[in-house]
């Protein structure tokens, strides 16, 4: 017996589902990690790699789970589980679509703790906080709000407020459903993210020569210093390895690939909506977000005001150091006095709040389209529910971030599983279903027809080089992080904690698997 | 800025600018529920 296909929520708007999916990709890993990542990978030659890999890897891709998201969504599932369960009739497909609700919910937890950090930031660039402090200031100020155990200078409970702000706003936005809440989240939120954006590069772009004090010696710095700094060709690079990783890593974490969650927002479609035009246009929103906002924002205002070697430095603590206390300080020394300074702060954090909630809402939903249709719980009830648990194990994340427990989550589930379920998804879409049905799912109502050799891509080239690259990052990465090579005792007790946590969600989400198909097969639903 | 840095960033830039707004061109000259037909089944 086949699923039957429930109504279902369907896109307002073609645009609106374009933004949705765009705002989905569009993260804070456009504006803080690219940069970082080029600068770091070989500047100009970096591109070289990372369009190759968008074109091998990043729009195949993006198709391919559009594809699944609406295969599914056509036969009643939102959700992962459902979805493999239709592409392959296997007792084994609905679990294995565990990773789809597994890594949206535990990457949401921690990606709403850094989310409440811009939202925080957007209030303390407001109020002026952030203003008159110098570079050993910025940094306290910093670190005293993602350390609770140095809590100097914001109260002990400051964090946990934007938290929780932040966390109500995520589902109170996803608890007004797919048209009314996400969409429309989307409609106003990106408009305002590509505005905010470009003010930001125009004013920094035309800063001009700049007379700035580095090492005890009065230089002059513009942001074109920070541009050629970035994009400097370095041709030895291209013969590395783990550059070509790095450049593909970048893809997958860009598009928000391998997480569940476009397959999600395309289960939405109906069989007449286009995925191929609409698929190209999410991803090259995307990719201009990333590469000529993102690209021309941070490295070239920072060089500006500290110099290349000051900028290295400073990227050595990481993309958030760059983006929480290089960038105010970028601002503090903007001409044009403390409005500007205050305009340019709020106008920052506010992109990065919007980049970061249109992700965030995204995540949410495979958990809860799973729920709704599995158990018949109503949209505000799964939402105030989900939110209450996201919520509980936030405070997880508060308390012991700077012990490691957060790092256990990204790698897991906000890195190496996300080429795990590529890789589960392409195989299943492409050879289970068969190269001929797929293609022909992928133009079932298209605006566009795709290339003809992007057939052999997906077929081919494609599950090839996710399969490298798993293999790579299981040597290079998995078993090192796995046994916690070089960590602290301290630091292992709460990573051993932090993976008891995340096995005991995996388990619980298996069970419900179970659970939801023992219903179904009840309600004759299932055979 | 360098010459070279200068033509990866303007091929960069003209990459991804080039496809958003042809993508977005073709969006706006189809409605949305006018596709294209399906492979094989043209003559």
């Amino acid at each position: 017996m086949t699923d039957t296909a429930a109504p279902r929520e369907q896109w307002g708007s073609r645009i609106g589902l374009v933004l949705a999916m765009a705002g989905n990709a569009v993260g804070l890993g456009n504006f803080l990690r690219f940069p970082k990542q080029a600068v770091e990978n070989g500047g100009g030659t970096f591109m070289i790699p990372y369009f190759i890999a968008f074109l091998l890897v990043g729009i195949p891709l993006i198709w391919i789970e559009w594809g699944v998201g609406r295969y599914g969504g056509q036969r009643g599932h939102g959700s992962m589980p459902g979805m493999l369960h239709v592409l392959w009739k296997h007792p084994v497909a609905k679990y294995l679509g565990v990773l789809g609700l597994f890594m949206p919910v535990v990457v949401l937890t921690y990606y709403c703790y850094i989310e409440s950090w811009t939202l925080a930031w957007t209030v303390f660039s407001a109020t002026g906080q952030t203003q008159g402090l110098d570079q050993a200031g910025m940094q306290a100020f910093f670190r005293s709000y993602i350390d609770l155990d140095n809590g100097s200078i914001h109260g002990f409970f400051t964090p946990f407020a934007f938290f929780f702000v932040t966390i109500a706003v995520n589902f109170w936005v996803v608890s007004k459903g797919i048209s009314g809440g996400i969409e429309k989240l989307a409609k106003y939120g990106m408009p305002v993210l590509f505005l905010f954006a470009t003010v930001l590069v125009i004013r920094v772009l035309t800063l001009g020569d700049q007379q700035v004090m580095i090492d005890g010696v009065l230089t002059t710095t513009n942001p074109w210093q920070g541009l050629d700094f970035m994009y400097s060709p370095d041709w030895s690079k291209l013969a590395e390895p783990k550059v070509w990783l790095a450049a593909t890593g970048q893809i997958f974490f860009t598009l928000s690939v391998g997480m569940g969650a476009l397959q999600a927002y395309a289960s939405y479609l109906t069989p007449k909506d286009d995925i191929a035009l609409s698929g190209l246009a999410t991803a090259s929103t995307n990719e201009a977000a990333e590469v000529v906002l993102g690209g021309s924002l941070l490295i070239p205002a920072i060089v500006t005001f500290f110099g290349v070697a000051g900028a290295m430095a400073i990227a050595k603590g990481g993309a958030f150091d760059l983006g929480f206390i290089a960038m105010p300080l970028v601002f503090n020394q903007i001409p044009g006095g403390p409005l500007v300074h205050t305009m340019a702060g709020v106008m920052w954090f506010g992109l990065l709040f919007v980049a970061g909630i249109t992700s965030s809402v995204a995540m949410a939903t495979p958990a809860l389209s799973f729920v709704e249709e599995n158990f018949g719980w109503k949209r505000q009830r799964t939402a105030l529910a989900f939110g209450a648990l996201a919520l509980t194990l936030g405070l997880l994340h508060i308390v012991y971030n700077t012990r490691g427990f957060l790092d256990e989550w990204d790698y897991w589930a906000g890195t190496f599983g996300l080429v795990v379920l590529a890789l589960i998804e392409t195989i299943l879409f492409v050879w289970v279903l068969g190269p001929e049905r797929m293609w022909a799912e992928l133009h079932e109502g298209a605006s566009i027809r795709i290339p003809r050799f992007y057939r052999v891509i997906m077929t081919w080239v494609t599950p090839l080089f996710l399969l490298v690259m798993m293999i790579w990052w299981t040597v290079q990465d998995a078993i090192p992080t796995l046994l916690m090579t070089g960590e602290t005792p301290e630091r292992m007790a709460v990573r051993w904690a932090s993976r008891g946590v995340m096995v005991a969600i995996l388990l619980l989400q298996l069970w419900l698997i179970r659970a939801a198909w023992n219903r179904r097969r009840l309600a004759g639903k299932e055979s | 800025m360098r010459t070279s840095a200068l033509l990866f960033m303007l091929g960069a830039w003209t990459f991804v600018i080039g496809l958003v707004s042809w993508a977005y061109w073709r969006m706006l000259r189809t409605p949305r529920d006018e596709g294209v037909p399906p492979p094989g089944s043209l003559p």
